[in-house]
């Protein structure tokens, strides 16, 4: 299992993807891309799936598994911790 | 504007250097025939990355080089050299010794990276922190005018370059631009063409983007899973009919009509319906005097990526479609899976291959297919495919940064006037735009310190932009640029203020022409940084698309809702002329009704580094060479009355190799301007200062110094002057000093 505290991935994505708000201003659910969003877009998502296997050892190879998992926040903190470990392969 | 028989251009000569072949008939032989130049790529390490393969070029020989010369070429002119040379050979202008017949040719080319290999050299070392020879060679060298320069020393001409950095559609952009500069009538014979050489740096950029197949290019294939990319060098030799004609020359064919336009949509993506792909190809047929019926062969830009091809294919069917269906007849074929998406040079090699099908009867085929994308599924070229009975071709490219360009080429008919050929292209330096709005970002006035990557770089006096102050400020929060280099906020902010006074003008009919240096080179130095800190596995999507030069240029044009034209332009200082020769030839066709010229330059450490380790700095420093940044702007439209503030004349041009021969360019430069004008000194700090007093006029004046920012101060100094024609109501005379090589000059006027 993989536990990671939501102000981890908050910081995450602030940082990678270069938004211009603060970290604390994300909610677990609010949804990261399409209308009402955060405003993220396809190259962010590129971006987040190099930083999470960065830092987390977690590869994330299935354009569909990156859909699913980068709705949120809270969808992706809920993923990582269904993943078994650094280095796990999807 | 139209091809009557007056303002014909014509195509008399073509080479090029690809994976299929060291020259373009071997090239397309293997091309037609179907083979692919599809193999591991061994140039550089590709251990990190996801794909592994490319198609490559062997380099060609080039026997009447020493081997001095040739170890001073980047692998860039290594590929564009020998094809220049078949270029301007089949065309019959080299001499017995190979040199060209006609000492001034002006030159439009394009490429994306220009000599990056050596660039990437410089900073894997300044971030090692190693030193050592070759530091200096590798700086100097990188440059895409560093190409120029080789093709003028070995091939024999001089004149103005002009170096198009449009990303994917830049080849095309380039040929268009030469077309432009003979249909206006300021030259009659341009060398145009395109050349990139495959490095590590970009390899990268698009496998971290996983725009790369993984397994092989399909284009337009429903299952396809991006693109292969490839190095080439194409060049054509563009004429006007009767430059041709009274050289009796063999004529291939005319270039007939030439479209350009931006998609906003997103940095990456194209729009999915295509819309400004249909409006270029559209633009470039009505200006060709035919029909959509008339194209028999389209060259599709067809990278192999699902979004590029899906939208390509809706922009077809717009197009082309009869009752819902793209009829038959329009044979349509992407040659990308044979020799890869050779950015930069995509645009020419791809427009020899629709001249070479119309030519020949043969065409290329859309290699990889299995199932195709149902929009093109009758239209794809199988191999061993010929139709001999077609009138025009057409090109197609869609670039990053929503550049998207079409060229159509017709039969040649003959029919027009004989000209004169003489030895000498001909030059005609008298444009009337006028200036209706200006902007500025400079830096504070008090210089900061920065230090190089290097240790032994040292750190040292700058003047920097205070992005912390507005507008700046402000314009970090637009969405658009949030990933985007400080360029692009000197840009945006220098463009506004130009637009200021001109509230209602159309959007819709505004073009814009950037030109810089060294471009976005924080975001440059920090992909790279990431690659040898972190691994080539690990490389940053957000960041590498800031690193293409036409990014910023695009990011402005989408956040003002700028919906012309818009190219990014590549030089030393003196490309600043140059691109306002762009605009005021866009402004001339009625292709735009307002054009924005940007020049800008940005400050990094590895700029510190590049500076330090060229001797421009102090200890070793002995001008006043202090680098600088920011951005000015200048608003153009076609002059109305002589009571405006215009721009009457200018000279972007010629070039000299060392910088003792820069005296004698600049003389030869301002030898068609009057003498009896305020003539400006710009360089009083620099090199050129001491060549400057040697000049001949009969009043000067000092313009202020605001650090030296390249294309930016360029910029800055015809804000300047303008000005002061303004203010005195005189006329004004500007020289400009590359500083690598390039001297250009204006003439401002007001009545």
């Amino acid at each position: 299992m993989v536990e990671i505290s939501l102000d981890e991935l908050k910081k995450l994505v602030v940082e990678n993807c270069v938004l211009k708000i603060k970290p604390e201003e994300i909610g677990e659910e609010t949804p990261l891309f399409g209308p009402g969003s955060v405003g993220l877009d396809s190259l962010d998502a590129l971006q987040l799936t190099v930083a999470i296997e960065q830092q987390f050892g977690i590869v994330i190879n299935d354009a569909q598994v990156a859909r699913q998992a980068l709705q949120s926040l809270g969808t992706l903190r809920r993923w990582l911790a269904q993943q078994s470990g650094p280095g796990v392969r999807q | 504007m139209s091809s009557t028989s007056t303002n014909r251009i014509v195509v008399t000569g073509f080479g090029a250097v690809t994976p299929l072949g060291l020259d373009f008939p071997t090239t397309w032989q293997r091309i037609v025939a179907g083979d692919d130049a599809a193999a591991p790529v061994t140039a550089f390490d590709v251990t990190g990355c996801r794909c592994k393969q490319a198609a490559t070029c062997s380099l060609p020989d080039l026997p009447s080089l020493t081997p001095k010369q040739l170890s001073r070429l980047s692998r860039a002119s290594r590929l564009a050299l020998p094809a220049a040379r078949e270029a301007l050979a089949e065309a019959q202008l080299l001499d017995d010794h190979g040199r060209s017949r006609l000492s001034q040719l002006a030159i439009s080319v394009s490429t994306t990276g220009g000599g990056m290999a050596l660039g990437e050299q410089f900073l894997r070392a300044m971030l090692l922190q190693q030193r050592g020879a070759g530091q200096f060679f590798r700086v100097a060298r990188y440059q895409a005018q560093n190409q120029v320069h080789d093709l003028q020393q070995h091939l024999g001409f001089r004149g103005p370059m002009t170096i198009v950095a449009n990303a994917c559609a830049s080849g095309a952009n380039a040929i268009g631009h030469g077309a432009d500069l003979i249909r206006s009538g300021a030259r009659d014979c341009v060398l145009v063409g395109g050349y990139e050489a495959l490095t590590e740096l970009i390899y990268v950029g698009f496998d971290c983007l996983q725009a790369m197949s993984p397994d092989r290019c399909r284009p337009f294939d429903v299952a396809r899973n991006g693109l292969m990319l490839g190095e080439a060098a194409a060049f054509v030799v563009l004429e006007s009919e009767p430059h041709a004609r009274a050289r009796g020359a063999r004529i291939h064919c005319e270039l007939a009509g030439y479209g350009h336009g931006t998609d906003l949509h997103h940095l990456t993506q194209p729009h999915p319906s295509g819309a400004t792909a249909v409006a270029v190809i559209r633009q470039a047929i009505a200006e060709a005097c035919c029909g959509a019926a008339d194209i028999g062969y389209v060259n599709a830009h067809g990278t192999g990526t699902p979004l590029n091809d899906s939208s390509e294919g809706a922009a077809f069917a717009t197009v082309f479609g009869e009752d819902g269906a793209i009829p038959a007849r329009v044979r349509i074929s992407s040659t990308k899976a044979a020799i890869g998406h050779t950015l930069g040079a995509a645009g020419s090699i791809e427009a020899l291959f629709a001249m070479a099908a119309l030519q020949s009867g043969q065409l290329p085929p859309n290699l990889n297919v299995r199932q195709p994308e149902p929009m093109v599924a009758a239209n794809l070229v199988a191999v061993g495919e010929q139709r001999t009975d077609m009138r025009a071709t057409l090109t197609v490219n869609l670039g990053f940064g929503g550049s998207n360009a079409a060229v159509v080429f017709k039969r040649y008919e003959a029919g027009g006037v004989r000209g004169s050929a003489t030895s000498v292209s001909k030059r005609d330096d008298r444009v009337s735009v006028a200036i209706c709005g200006m902007g500025v970002v400079q830096p504070s006035e008090r210089p900061q310190r920065m230090k190089g990557l290097n240790e032994a770089s040292g750190e040292h006096a700058v003047l920097c932009v205070d992005r912390a102050r507005e507008p700046l400020a402000a314009l970090q929060n637009e969405a658009r640029v949030r990933r985007a280099s400080p360029i692009t906020l000197f840009m945006l902010a220098a463009a506004q203020q130009a637009l200021a006074s001109q509230p209602a003008l159309r959007r819709d009919r505004l073009g814009i022409v950037a030109a810089f240096n060294t471009g976005a080179v924080v975001a440059t130095r920090r992909f790279f940084e990431g690659i040898v800190k972190n691994g080539q596995r690990f490389a940053s999507p957000n960041v590498f698309p800031e690193t293409v030069f036409n990014s910023p240029t695009s990011h402005v044009a989408a956040v003002l809702g700028a919906a012309g034209p818009c190219y990014s332009l590549v030089g030393d200082d003196a490309v600043w002329v140059g691109a306002i020769h762009v605009a005021a030839t866009w402004l001339e066709n009625g292709l735009v009704e307002h054009a924005l010229v940007i020049g800008a330059e940005e400050l990094d450490p590895i700029a510190v580094d590049a500076y330090a380790q060229a001797g421009w700095l102090p200890p070793r420093g002995r001008t006043g060479f202090v680098p600088s940044e920011g951005a000015g702007a200048l608003l153009l439209r076609r002059a109305e009355s002589k009571n405006e503030l215009r721009i009457v004349q200018l000279t972007d041009g010629p070039t000299y190799r060392h910088r003792s021969e820069a005296l004698e360019a600049a003389k030869e430069c301002l030898a068609e301007f009057p003498t009896d004008v305020l003539q400006c000194r710009t360089a009083p700090h620099n090199w050129f200062g001491r060549y400057e007093e040697q000049l001949p006029c009969v009043k000067d004046v000092t313009l202020p110094y605001r650090g030296d920012a390249f294309v930016a101060s360029a910029a800055w100094s015809t804000i300047d002057a303008a000005e002061l024609a303004r203010r005195e109501r005189c006329r004004i005379l500007l020289p400009i000093w590359g500083l690598s090589g390039q001297c250009s000059a204006l003439l401002l006027a007001t009545e």
